[in-house]
């Protein structure tokens, strides 16, 4: 009881830090930590022709003794999410790397999940059905605002979901 | 020699405050505080409840929760079991759970797994009110819902403490 009475004390609640960009001609990295884990995610290139796609790569390190859950779980899985609102759609699947096998000893279960460094790639192209799309006769910038949304559990504690706000500006060329 | 002394108080004055500004954010929920009455939850049978409303004859329980969340599901079923022998001696319980897209799962999980426990809909708002970072988080509130204990996350054994704690605030 007086350990879980110290977690309590000693957690701030839903702790990001501000995002540190990193800008190069081929994309730009935002770099944010939060108290379970450090992610650099990354949208390249930053000019979309029409037609073309933009890569979204988040690495992601769970920090020392948390593990975040992979699809094929049954728990809330870590995935990238792209705004409700957002111009833009996935072309594919999110791709996952292989995840290892978590024991979760409460329930005696084998779980899905990553607790060592790993990414996420997503294939992202403007969503021909929204109307900002058509037709481009000149650059237009547009913000593509997505997620990282992810559970993250320690030996002891599962903490609240949290989902990580990610933008960039895109700019579409005819 | 004034213009320095000035200078060492407005200086003083500000790490004050932002002493007490960084407190203030590290403020827990202890357990000589009343419980802060939750605004009218609806429960799954439709109808609305306040923290009034749930508070035990003689103690209670409220659990924060979702039903995905690992550590809810390895210590419910000793909760529930908890419920079931308190309950007919002035024991209260309800969860509430703070994942609002997580609600249409609730219904068939409780069945699934024989929960009684009264449930009760809240959202991330709630969480933050009670500053919850993790679940499960446990109060045990007296009659007059004061927080008689704390309890976050689980592991085996855990239960026993609950249980001692639930057997004290009944007069056992």
């Amino acid at each position: 009881m007086a350990a879980a009475a110290v977690a309590l004390l000693g957690l701030r609640s839903g702790a990001q830090s501000p995002p540190r960009v990193a800008a190069n001609p081929q994309g730009r990295t935002l770099s944010i930590s939060t108290d379970h884990l450090t992610v650099a995610a990354t949208l390249a290139p930053l000019q979309l022709p029409h037609g073309g796609r933009v890569t979204l790569t988040a690495a992601v390190t769970p920090k020392a003794g948390m593990h975040v859950y992979a699809p094929g779980s049954r728990y809330r899985a870590v995935a990238i999410k792209l705004a409700a609102t957002s111009p833009f759609r996935f072309e594919a699947p999110v791709e996952y790397p292989k995840a290892g096998l978590y024991t979760f000893k409460p329930l005696n279960e084998q779980v899905p999940a990553y607790d060592t460094p790993f990414r996420l790639i997503a294939q992202i192209v403007l969503d021909t059905s929204k109307p900002i799309v058509t037709p481009l006769r000149r650059p237009l910038p547009i913000t593509l605002k997505a997620s990282l949304d992810y559970q993250a559990c320690d030996n002891r504690f599962c903490y609240l979901p949290e989902s990580i706000p990610l933008q960039w500006t895109v700019t579409s060329t005819p | 020699m004034p213009r320095h002394q000035g200078g060492l108080r407005t200086t003083l004055s500000i790490l004050l405050v932002a002493i007490v500004a960084a407190l203030a954010t590290l403020q827990p929920v202890t357990a000589a505080e009343s419980f802060k009455p939750f605004k009218k939850l609806k429960a799954l049978d439709g109808s609305q409840q306040s923290l009034g409303d749930v508070l035990g004859r003689k103690a209670t329980l409220v659990v924060f929760f979702f039903p995905t969340c690992p550590y809810c599901n390895a210590a419910f079923p000793e909760v529930q079991k908890i419920y079931d022998r308190y309950k007919d001696q002035g024991l209260s319980m309800v969860w509430i759970n703070v994942l609002p897209d997580e609600e249409k799962l609730i219904a068939p999980w409780r069945a699934q797994h024989g929960y009684t426990a009264p449930v009760l809909l809240g959202n991330r708002s709630v969480a933050n009110d009670y500053k919850l970072r993790m679940t499960p988080t446990h109060f045990l509130l007296d009659a007059k819902g004061a927080v008689l204990s704390t309890h976050a996350g689980y592991s085996a054994g855990d239960e026993k403490t609950l249980e001692r704690d639930v057997q004290q605030a009944l007069g056992q």
